[in-house]
């Protein structure tokens, strides 16, 4: 029970705010304890787990734009997960969250990983010249684009909203060093 | 004061937290040549950036220091533009870029993920990274583009410059 308290002087004195019943002087002892050194150390402690754990391994992402629909919302928020592709590489079919300079990130879907050849006949993907059944997209789809043949060490990226405009939508090839994780759900 | 075994415990995780403090600090700030690298990056970075209107004088001023970072004669290649490929002076470099940077009211060139392999005997470094231009245009429109930077660099009496950009999209259809 002791270890509740940071110094005998913070036990004391929730004890007497507890003696005096008023759930102001209750909570104000409970939550913001005099500065005692086990107090800081432990916020310390606390704000720097929760800054390497938030900013390297569990990131928070807000959603913003309608490419992932109706898999993702177009606004929504997320966290992505760092160590999903630490000890693997991505998969076709799956989701990745891509560094995409300071500040922002892509969230794609896998179609082609490298040495594939890749093309969009009339909005359906032909992947090493079959067509690939795809039940996530959001379709109609007219795209058209020739094949081409991933390079080394990239994977090609697609969002599942394929309704938009081709010109609109960034999708294509991107390097496996911008890989920032998958998300989490 | 009676000292106490957990003083000493104390004592010692104290230290310990601190040596590994140091050990870091040393391991970041010490002078190899990526850390040179980095910390040319972020100079050109912090030159190019402006975040308030700015005299012509202290303009030309940044944009000669900024051409100093790179060799005599630094060559671009940029995908999709090629009136901005070619080999560029010193001189020809600062004067694009103070033309560039009076275009915006603000401009912040952010440079992340390098990745540098550096050949130490020879002198060479090839460094690839991403690349954020954003800022505001005189005309008020805001501009945010980002890009994926191939450079090459010189180790050279100077230091490190810069002698090779290549420009391409960060993901291309």
């Amino acid at each position: 029970m002791r270890r509740l308290y940071n110094t005998e002087e913070h036990r004391q004195e929730v004890k007497e705010a507890l003696n005096t019943g008023s759930m102001w002087l209750i909570l104000r002892a409970f939550f913001f304890p005099k500065m005692a050194r086990a107090f800081l150390i432990r916020v310390l402690i606390v704000i720097l787990t929760a800054w390497v754990f938030f900013k390297f391994i569990c990131m928070p992402l807000v959603i913003q734009g309608e490419s992932m629909k109706p898999t993702y919302p177009s606004r929504g928020f997320m966290f992505g997960w760092a160590p999903a592709y630490w000890f693997k590489t991505p998969h076709r079919g799956d989701i990745v969250i891509m560094k995409y300079g300071r500040g922002a990130m892509l969230l794609k879907r896998v179609i082609g990983l490298p040495g594939d050849r890749v093309a969009f006949k009339d909005g359906k993907l032909i992947r090493n010249g079959e067509a690939v059944d795809e039940p996530y997209i959001l379709g109609p789809s007219d795209w058209n684009l020739p094949e081409r043949t991933v390079e080394r060490n990239h994977y090609y990226l697609v969002g599942d909203n394929r309704s938009v405009p081709m010109e609109a939508h960034i999708f294509g090839e991107m390097h496996k060093r911008y890989l920032a994780g998958a998300p989490l759900w | 004061m009676v000292i106490q075994t957990r003083h000493i415990v104390w004592t010692v995780l104290f230290l310990i937290v601190l040596a590994a403090l140091g050990v870091s600090l040393w391991l970041w700030l010490r002078p190899t040549d990526e850390n040179r690298i980095r910390a040319r990056f972020g100079k050109l970075s912090e030159l190019v950036s402006k975040n308030a209107r700015e005299g012509a004088i202290p303009a030309v001023t940044r944009a000669r220091e900024a051409a100093s970072l790179f060799t005599e004669k630094s060559s671009f290649a940029v995908d999709g533009l090629d009136w901005m490929a070619g080999p560029f002076t010193r001189e020809k470099l600062s004067a694009n870029m103070f033309r560039s940077r009076s275009m915006f009211d603000k401009i912040k060139l952010s440079l992340d993920d390098l990745e540098p392999e550096i050949d130490s005997e020879k002198g060479t470094a090839k460094i690839f990274l991403s690349a954020v231009l954003s800022g505001t245009l005189k005309d008020g429109r805001a501009v945010r583009e980002v890009r994926e930077l191939e450079c090459g660099m010189l180790r050279t009496d100077e230091g490190w410059l810069f002698d090779s950009f290549k420009v391409r999209q960060i993901i291309k259809k």
